[in-house]
């Protein structure tokens, strides 16, 4: 479904983020992305998403060759993000943060506004009931109305995962979903999640909580130093040597 | 007194608009138009010259507003990498090259001689002596529909869209929305504001002339909009009547306090200003006005 073939990343000041790593996230499975801080799974996740413009390879979407395409052409096909820091809309309410992720809104055109008045406001109505479904299922919907900036961290995560489906995507790349997110909300998300692929959708998933990686990841790649260190099934690939090498010597 | 009052109370219509023009693009928008006056000079004189050779005004200010709209969509797609700093720099040097080639072009613009006899609209509609006042209602009227024009768009999809662009433009294409195309609308219509509020300048003095337009009436606006809270339109009008009303009416000191000289006044005035500005933000620093929400959102989380 999204795939990126041995693509590297340089940062400005030669630090490389990426040396040529690919990966490949299925078709309606959740694909997860693990390895120390720094491995490049935050670079890969911009790359992916057409943020981040890699020096070298390519990212296929659907088939197609979308390097060249920004994220603006990749979310219209179906491409949704989350932040690891997240990224709220901090003026806007938050359920503006949710609405102004519907696509295709007629109200957001000028002509529409003065020629269109009955069919702008069904569609913000319909855009509402949405909204309000998502948010009603993260207990974010009681805050409907505060200032997104002033959400707890943890509400801003779920928050920014609200606004990346209303986009009604066929891929969502997740990044540190859980960070900041109490446990009982985190179970919420792992359900959230396993619905939505039921439904078909695809998902890729930079996590460091292991029992979130391990309840919802079909396939794991593990990164470290911008490679792709290893692949496979979640408790195959804990299990390898090198992993636990890259996790404890990025500790030590 | 009354005319003093009817000629304030122009003054202060036509810099609402102005401020309303800049709480669009940087209040909502986030896009910080230093190049102001240029827009509004370039409005003033394109309402003007075509005045002057005959065309009918409202024509002349239809021109102006469509013009400047279009220039300043222009002048967004110029800057369209570049961040918020230096889209600052861009439009002042935009405005002062406009500046200097209205200045020195004098078989277009007559230079630094100005523009005289321009025809206000409707003037032989009034009256004898109510001329004054008739052009009075005129630019109030112009507020009106501008006012009412950008709380609907401020209430609009469009303009959550806006606000959100200013906030995180990165969250905006992630969403796979264009931000470009939303700051060049954004500036066409501020720009078309502008154009609305030089021409009623241009119609107001009936001459015109260079030295009328500088970097301190965008010093103004943004002075209007960061009194007013960035965003709301109700709290530019308001703070626009004030600056102007504190501005104008503290002309009459020189007669009560003693040994106050006009020209020491003036520097007074500004300096005054100045320090009130400066403990607003130390007080107040989001000012006194509160942004709109888009309607429907607002309207259900309140009967929640």
């Amino acid at each position: 479904m999204l795939e990126a073939n041995d693509v590297s990343v340089i940062y400005e000041g030669g630090f490389t983020a990426l040396a040529g790593a690919s990966v490949k996230l299925a078709s309606g499975a959740v694909t997860g992305l693990i390895g120390p801080n720094g491995a490049g799974k935050s670079t890969l996740f911009g790359v992916l998403a057409g943020a981040v413009r890699p020096a070298k390879g390519e990212v296929r979407l659907a088939g197609e060759a979308v390097t060249h395409h920004g994220p603006v052409w990749r979310a219209r096909r179906g491409l949704a993000r989350t932040f690891q820091l997240s990224r709220e809309l901090a003026s806007l309410s938050v359920v503006e943060n949710v609405l102004v992720a519907k696509p295709q809104m007629r109200g957001e055109r000028l002509m529409s506004l003065l020629l269109a008045r009955r069919a702008v406001w069904q569609e913000e109505e319909a855009g509402l009931d949405k909204a309000r479904a998502l948010l009603q299922r993260v207990d974010l919907w009681k805050l409907a109305d505060a200032p997104a900036g002033t959400l707890s961290g943890g509400q801003k995560k779920l928050l920014e995962i609200c606004r990346a489906l209303m986009l009604d995507p066929r891929i969502v790349l997740m990044d540190e979903p859980s960070a900041g997110v109490n446990p009982t909300r985190i179970s919420e998300i792992v359900e959230f999640v396993q619905a939505l692929r039921q439904e078909g959708t695809t998902f890729g998933l930079v996590e460091h909580n292991m029992g979130m990686v391990r309840a919802l990841c079909d396939h794991v790649y593990v990164l470290a130093e911008g490679r792709v260190l290893t692949q496979g099934r979640f408790d195959d690939v804990i299990t390898d040597e090198q992993v636990a090498s890259a996790y404890l010597g990025a500790q030590a | 007194m009354t005319a003093y009052l009817i000629a304030t109370l122009t003054v202060v219509a036509i810099a609402a608009l102005v401020g309303l023009a800049l709480n669009l693009q940087w209040g909502m928008g986030g896009l910080v138009n230093f190049g102001l006056f240029g827009f509004y000079m370039l409005g003033a004189y394109i309402a003007g010259l075509l005045t002057v050779q005959g065309a009918p005004p409202l024509v002349a200010l239809a021109v102006a507003m469509i013009g400047v709209a279009a220039l300043s969509a222009v002048s967004a797609l110029i800057s369209v990498r570049l961040s918020e700093d230096y889209l600052a720099i861009v439009t002042l040097g935009f405005a002062e090259c406009l500046r200097l080639v209205i200045s020195y072009e004098g078989w277009l613009t007559r230079g630094m001689l100005g523009v005289t006899g321009i025809e206000r609209p409707f003037q032989n509609l009034w009256p004898r002596g109510f001329a004054d006042i008739g052009f009075l209602a005129i630019a109030l009227f112009a507020v009106l529909i501008v006012y009412a024009t950008l709380q609907g768009l401020a209430r609009s999809p469009f303009g959550r869209l806006v606000r959100a662009t200013r906030d995180d433009p990165g969250v905006v294409e992630a969403l796979g929305k264009s931000v470009l195309n939303v700051r060049v609308r954004v500036f066409a219509v501020g720009g078309a504001i502008l154009g609305l509020a030089g021409g009623l300048h241009a119609f107001y003095y009936t001459y015109i002339d260079p030295t009328q337009f500088g970097p301190i009436i965008t010093a103004y606006a943004f002075m209007a909009v960061v009194v007013g809270g960035r965003g709301s339109n109700r709290g530019v009008l308001v703070s626009a009547f004030t600056l102007i009303f504190l501005l104008e009416g503290s002309r009459f000191l020189v007669d009560y306090v003693h040994g106050l000289g006009a020209s020491e006044l003036a520097a007074i005035r500004l300096f005054i200003v100045g320090v009130g500005l400066v403990v607003l933000l130390i007080f107040k620093p989001d000012g006194f006005g509160r942004e709109p929400r888009s309607t429907l959102a607002a309207k259900s989380s309140s009967s929640l």
